[in-house]
């Protein structure tokens, strides 16, 4: 039996490679397992070739269409830091940004036909709609944690770290450990954790202030 | 946690819930049904259908091909329902049209086994050329249609259509779009069909032979089915009504725009006040329960994807029963463009119901626009490593090789998939492009409809699926084009699909070049994509061979590559840069000649952005004399200006006075640490104040002995006021006073003190004295009275003392000299003024605008015409010039053409005053003691390098070395000269870290072929009758619009050849060099090639 939870709308971006997909089938697999309802869809265009992906979950409550309205997403995760800015319009006033340090630069930027925003930038377009803003070099961790490909599960630990998550840890690390076998398996939990951990310290820091 | 773990897409497993995309579901639909037969060709948004289908083929025994094309597929399916299997076509909407064919036909025939066609329509044209809905193909053709509103119908839908396909005898289509396809859901599972048809052909000529006397009657029987349909569909679950008691307003929502109407609805909080039709089969629309609606309520909303498709059958409905309901669709609230969402229908009721929208919309629509802003651009492109790129390259190469040598240009017939990428800057090799296959088609047409070149390309999927026809059309109708086959050996853009030609188990793949030779095209050529130099010559001879030519570029698609590499453990080795090689940042052509090496490039670069202040500031990191400078630059960088080869160079000079006019610059009077010694510097010129600026600025204490009235030199006393009004002189030349330099006017070294004393005093001497003392004429009676020298002349004019007037003078010269005299005498009242020159315009020294502009005035050019003797009149008056005629004879060491005199050509140009611009020279009298050592046939003897002098501690530069040059050189000088002494100083040596301070050569090959004409900003000017009896400046300088503008049209040259033409997401910057992202860079080795400097290597 499905448990009704409240509606939790999440947008998952970043650009063509970085495993923006795989979260949100990973995200799906787990509210499944957990009973909860989930729906949500993917915004590709011809993504894989280098452009911006934008992934919407939506879990619980009476969520029926597979996107999110403007204005009314809860948390977005920003695999490449531009694309929360670039999807910016979605997010509920004073909803939840996690954002990754790391930028991809497109090759328009080098040609010479494109500019990028500079982190202060940044800050202050996101600051526009919340002042609820976690930047974590998620590249970093993962590189740490054993591998650079999984800075989206370093970002998947941070959302389940910003404790707004209806679905378990548990049944979190289960879906990763049933899509990636053996050491990657390891790497990818442990990529899952250093995030959760990371934002868990972010968090506390600014409550003692 | 619920047990779903082992649960998978062809599990028996009813009830279990699954999280699966749309399309996943669609084909678990068919599974359930128990599908026998599946063929597809891809495409977005309906691949992963397919793929879901064939990779479940051998568990669940099923046949799943990927066809050739959509026809193929549809003909593969309508087969085996023929047999009596049930059977499934897919493609997306764009595919139907190509099986459009037996569509129209096969619907007439009906269905045995249970017939179905998935039709992914792409609202919003995600990955398509258009929006077309093709629930109107499915009217045409008679199929009925199912919508669903989510994934979970989706599936459901997809199994009730075989049932439905059966029950009535009919093809079926399922209507999703992208939103279904590529939505996610948990979906709860069905049960699946593990019944297993044995397929029997049962010949029935009337049903099956389209012959036109057995389809008459087909299409009476067609009409029938569908009237039946319409009846079953009114108690079909898919449609219902949810009505609300009173209720003013309904909405019919078909499809996903059901999901959108009912979160609109909750969302404003109207769950109460909107009844609800749900459309499942939007075609044939259910009449009664249709009818049962409109009589509910007054006011209806229409929402669903693409076109109002429901609308107008319901329109025709109400019509025809007589019933009166205000009606809202995409006419008035909803766009017929583009996909729709929860938020279009909250704006549609919110305009219907007069009532705020639940969030502010418009405020969002606003932080989106401020926010695009700053976003960076990402269009889609081939992947780092993909052979498309090298062919891409290739074909632009060879276009313009050919361009080059016959002035004509190729046109480029491009095509769709990865093919479409090519569109996007810097690899444009696509002019037109329609749809699969059209490439060539379109370049048949070309062909016999121009006389140029075309040269078309596709992949070779879609040369399989419909590049065979127009190749061979272009064969049997004599097209004279060039058909390039992008041969990755795999469908690429839409996941990897097998095809003919790609490798397959068990099967011989079929080769390009064997099909083009057996079609009779005789250039048939195979090259390597990553061969540029192959690609490109046979591409050239391909191009120039009449009769059709193939080339097939193969070389297997990057990804797969990739995968296979990881597969057998392969490794991949990333290209690096090495930096000492890599021209990107290098100074262009105009730094490199500026004797300062002022950075012009990023100068213009922040001006085009409209940043003037830090424009100035990068200025004067550089120079602290923009404003004079601005002015009276000789501006040798605009004579080496690559935007010359296109038109004209940029206007360099007046970007920097726009610079100084427009940008805000705080002036900064900080030195470094204060040290002892002292410099004494001879002169307060250019090269002077130069050189004190930087000693100073340095800490040292110097002192400038200025024989003159004022600081400046030539620039005080030479150059007129017209050109260098002296407000602006004295503001620029204060900033050293305001440093700290001690400055001694009226003080004439040799007179007022003696250079020895300066040896003694001071730890170094700057000699700097310029060029004042004029070459002589040299003819007879140049000692007349009324003959004056040029320098002389202007000193005069400049110091306000009083020079001869009268109503003719004559200027005898061609350099900035002359010039500036003729245009001071017409200030001064002359009513005819000649320049004497003896050779011809363009041998003129002077720069060409005061040329021009002394023309515009009135000054009259006596060219070739060499002064012989001055005529002389009364009382040893100067009555006029007699000159002979010259003709231009071999070129003499200064590398201008010789003047040699035509004998008996002389003749008189009457004048009272003549002024000898010959050329100047310095006076170096007071160059007495050891240091009269230091000249050399007249002028000052010091190292090219350094300056240095052979006398310890004396330096020298500026004119008085080289003979009257430019102020920007002798500022060079000034500051070539600081550097020397503080290395003295510090005791290191001279010529040490000395390079680029001479000027030099750009060592970058920027390619100005192809850029767009654009005229240069024309610099405003006071106009030539307002110049006479004033001195006002004549140039007024580039207005902050203009000036922009101007900039733009800056080349920005630098290398970035690999970037500029290959647009690679693998390659970057780094602090100004190129680089290698190695973790992105499969090492194709293409930029490498493209490299012309071999910057780019191999990795380890």
């Amino acid at each position: 039996m499905a448990t009704k939870t409240k509606e939790l709308n999440i947008i998952i971006c970043g650009t063509g490679g970085q495993g923006v997909v795989l979260l949100s089938e990973l995200l799906g697999t787990t509210a499944v397992r957990d009973g909860i309802a989930v729906k949500g869809s993917e915004v590709l265009g011809m993504a894989q070739r280098g452009g911006s992906v934008f992934s919407n979950i939506r879990l619980g409550g009476d969520a029926l269409a597979p996107l999110t309205p403007e204005g009314m997403v809860d948390v977005i995760i920003a695999v490449e830091p531009s694309e929360a800015l670039r999807n910016i319009q979605y997010l509920v006033k004073g909803g939840v940004v996690v954002l990754n340090s790391r930028t991809v630069l497109p090759f328009t930027v080098f040609l010479g036909k494109s500019g990028y925003p500079s982190p202060k930038e940044i800050q202050a377009g996101l600051s526009k709609v919340t002042d609820k803003i976690i930047t974590l070099d998620a590249t970093a961790i993962a590189q740490a944690a054993g591998s650079l490909q999984a800075a989206n599960v370093v970002m998947l630990g941070a959302l389940y770290g910003t404790g707004l998550m209806p679905m378990n840890v548990e049944t979190a690390k289960a879906a990763i450990t049933g899509r990636f076998k053996g050491k990657a398996g390891e790497t990818n939990i442990k990529a899952f954790d250093m995030g959760y951990e990371e934002v868990q310290k972010a968090l506390k820091k600014k409550t003692k202030k | 946690m619920n047990k779903v773990a082992e649960v998978t897409i062809t599990s028996d497993a009813p009830g279990v819930k699954m999280f699966m995309l749309g399309n996943e579901a669609i084909a678990r639909g068919a599974m359930e049904a128990g599908v026998q037969v599946v063929a597809a060709y891809p495409g977005t948004p309906s691949s992963e259908i397919t793929e879901t289908l064939v990779n479940s083929a051998k568990e669940t025994g099923m046949y799943a091909e990927w066809s050739v094309n959509e026809k193929v597929a549809l003909e593969v399916a309508i087969a085996a329902s023929t047999t009596g299997l049930r059977a499934v076509a897919i493609m997306k909407h764009v595919g139907v049209n190509v099986a459009h064919d037996p569509l129209m036909s096969a619907s007439y025939m009906g269905a045995r086994g249970g017939l179905v066609l998935v039709s992914a329509d792409d609202p919003g044209q995600w990955s398509s050329q258009n929006e077309q809905d093709n629930r109107y193909i499915a009217r045409q053709a008679y199929i009925p249609v199912l919508e669903p509103s989510g994934a979970q119908e989706a599936k459901d839908m997809m199994a009730d259509a075989f049932r439905l396909s059966e029950e009535y005898g009919q093809m079926f289509m399922l209507r999703s779009v992208t939103r279904i396809g590529h939505g996610r859901s948990d979906v709860v599972l069905g049960e699946m069909n593990g019944e297993k048809r044995k397929g029997k052909f049962v010949k029935d000529t009337q049903k099956l032979v389209c012959l036109p006397a057995n389809f008459r009657i087909n299409r009476r029987l067609v009409v029938q089915r569908l009237e039946k349909i319409k009846e079953g569909f009114e108690t079909l679950a898919y449609n219902r009504i949810t009505l609300k008691k009173g209720a003013k307003l309904g909405i019919i929502a078909c499809g996903i725009s059901y999901s959108y109407a009912l979160e609109a609805v909750r969302w404003m909080g109207l769950e109460e006040k909107v009844s609800i039709l749900k459309i499942g089969t939007p075609y044939p629309l259910p009449v009664k329960i249709t009818q049962q609606f409109l009589k509910a309520v007054p006011e209806i909303l229409f929402v669903e994807e693409l076109e109002p498709f429901v609308e107008d059958e319901v329109k025709v409905i109400a019509e025809d029963a007589g019933i009166v309901v205000k009606m809202h669709g995409k006419e008035d609230v909803i766009s017929l463009v583009g996909e729709l969402g929860i938020r279009q229908v909250a704006e549609a009721l919110c305009k219907i119901l007069g009532v705020k929208p639940p969030v502010d919309f418009a405020a969002l629509d606003k932080l989106r626009e401020e926010t695009a802003a700053l976003l960076p651009f990402r269009p889609p492109t081939v992947c780092a490593g993909c052979p498309h790129r090298g062919s891409y390259y290739a074909i632009n190469v060879a276009c313009r090789n050919y361009r080059k040598e016959t002035g004509i240009e190729p046109v480029l017939s491009g095509d769709i998939g990865c093919n479409a990428l090519a569109a996007q800057p810097p690899l444009i090799t696509d002019n037109i492009e329609i749809c699969m296959g059209s490439s060539f088609g379109i370049a048949n047409g070309l062909a016999h409809s121009l006389d140029v070149p075309v040269v078309a390309h596709l992949g070779d999927s879609t040369f399989f699926h419909s590049g065979i026809p127009p190749m061979l059309n272009a064969v049997y109708n004599k097209a004279n084009i060039t058909m390039v086959v992008l041969d990755n050996m795999t469908t690429g853009m839409t996941g990897f699909q097998p095809h003919p030609g790609a490798p397959n188990e068990g099967g011989t793949p079929v080769k390009i070049e064997d099909i083009a030779r057996a079609g009779g095209v005789k250039f048939v050529e195979v090259v390597d994509a990553f061969d540029l130099g192959a690609m490109i010559e046979t591409l050239g001879r391909a191009i120039r061979f009449e009769g059709p030519s193939v080339v097939v570029a193969r070389r297997a698609c990057n990804i797969i590559d990739q995968r296979e590499k990881r597969k057998t453990g392969a490794k991949t080795v990333p290209y690096k840069v090495d930096k000492t090689k890599c021209m990107a940042g290098s100074p262009p052509y105009c730094q490199a000649t500026c004797p300062m090496h002022i950075d012009i490039r990023g100068y213009t670069a922040l001006i085009k952005e409209g940043k003037f202040d830090e424009a100035l500031a990068l200025i004067k990191q550089t120079l602290p004399f923009p404003s004079i400078i601005g002015r009276i630059c000789t501006h040798p960088c605009e004579a080496k200006c690559k935007r010359n080869e296109v038109e004209e160079a940029i206007a360099i000079n007046a970007l920097k006075r726009a610079a100084t006019e427009y940008g805000k610059y705080k002036e900064d009077f900080t030195i470094a640490e204060e040290k002892h010694e002292k410099v004494a510097i001879v002169g307060g010129g250019p090269a002077g104040i130069m050189a004190a600026y930087d000693l100073r600025k340095a800490g040292y204490k110097v002192t400038i002995f200025e024989a003159l009235s004022q600081l400046g030199g030539m620039m005080a006393v030479g150059i007129p006021e017209f050109r260098l009004p002296r407000a602006i002189l004295n503001k620029e030349t204060d900033i050293i006073k305001k440093l700290g330099v001690e400055i001694r006017l009226n003080t004439r070294v040799g007179k007022d003190v003696k250079l020895a004393d300066l040896q003694k005093n001071y730890q170094a001497v700057f000699i700097a004295a310029g060029a004042h003392k004029a070459h002589e004429l040299g003819i007879e009676n140049s000692d007349a009275k009324g003959v004056m020298d040029g320098t002389e002349f202007l000193y005069k004019v400049n110091t306000g003392e009083k020079v001869p007037a009268g109503d003719k003078v004559v200027v005898v010269g061609g350099g900035n000299v002359a010039i500036d005299c003729a245009r001071t005498c017409l200030r001064l009242g002359f009513k005819e003024v000649t320049i004497a020159y003896r050779r011809s315009k363009a041998e003129m020294p002077a720069i060409a605008e005061e040329i021009n502009e002394a023309e515009r005035e009135g000054v009259k050019l006596t060219l070739l015409a060499g002064p012989n003797k001055v005529v002389v009149g009364k009382g040893n008056k100067a009555a006029g010039l007699e000159c002979i005629k010259m003709k231009l004879g071999e070129p003499d060491a200064s590398g201008r053409r010789r003047p040699e005199p035509i004998r008996d050509s002389e003749f008189v140009i009457e004048a009272g005053l003549i002024i000898a611009a010959v050329g100047e020279e310095p006076d170096l009298a007071f160059m007495a003691g050891d240091a009269a050592a230091t000249i050399d046939k007249g002028y000052l003897k010091a190292d090219p390098v350094t300056l240095a002098t052979s006398v310890e501690g004396v330096f020298a530069g500026g004119d008085c070395v080289t003979g009257a040059a430019t102020v920007i050189a002798a500022m060079a000088a000034g500051r070539k000269a600081a550097k020397s002494i503080e290395k003295y100083f510090k005791g290191e040596p001279l010529n040490v870290g000395r390079e680029g301070e001479e000027v030099y050569e750009s060592k970058l090959l920027v390619e100005t072929y192809g850029t767009p004409k654009e005229s240069r900003a024309p610099m405003a000017m006071l106009v030539p009758e307002k110049r006479r009896g004033n001195f006002n400046e004549v140039e007024l300088g580039l207005s902050r619009e203009q000036a922009i503008r101007e900039a733009k049209r800056c080349l920005q040259c630098d290398c970035k050849i690999c970037i500029n033409l290959l647009g690679c997401p693998a390659l970057i910057t780094e602090e100004g060099k190129v680089a290698v992202d190695a973790a992105g860079c499969p090492g194709c080795g293409v930029c490498a090639q493209v490299c012309p400097f071999e910057a780019i290597i191999p990795g380890e």
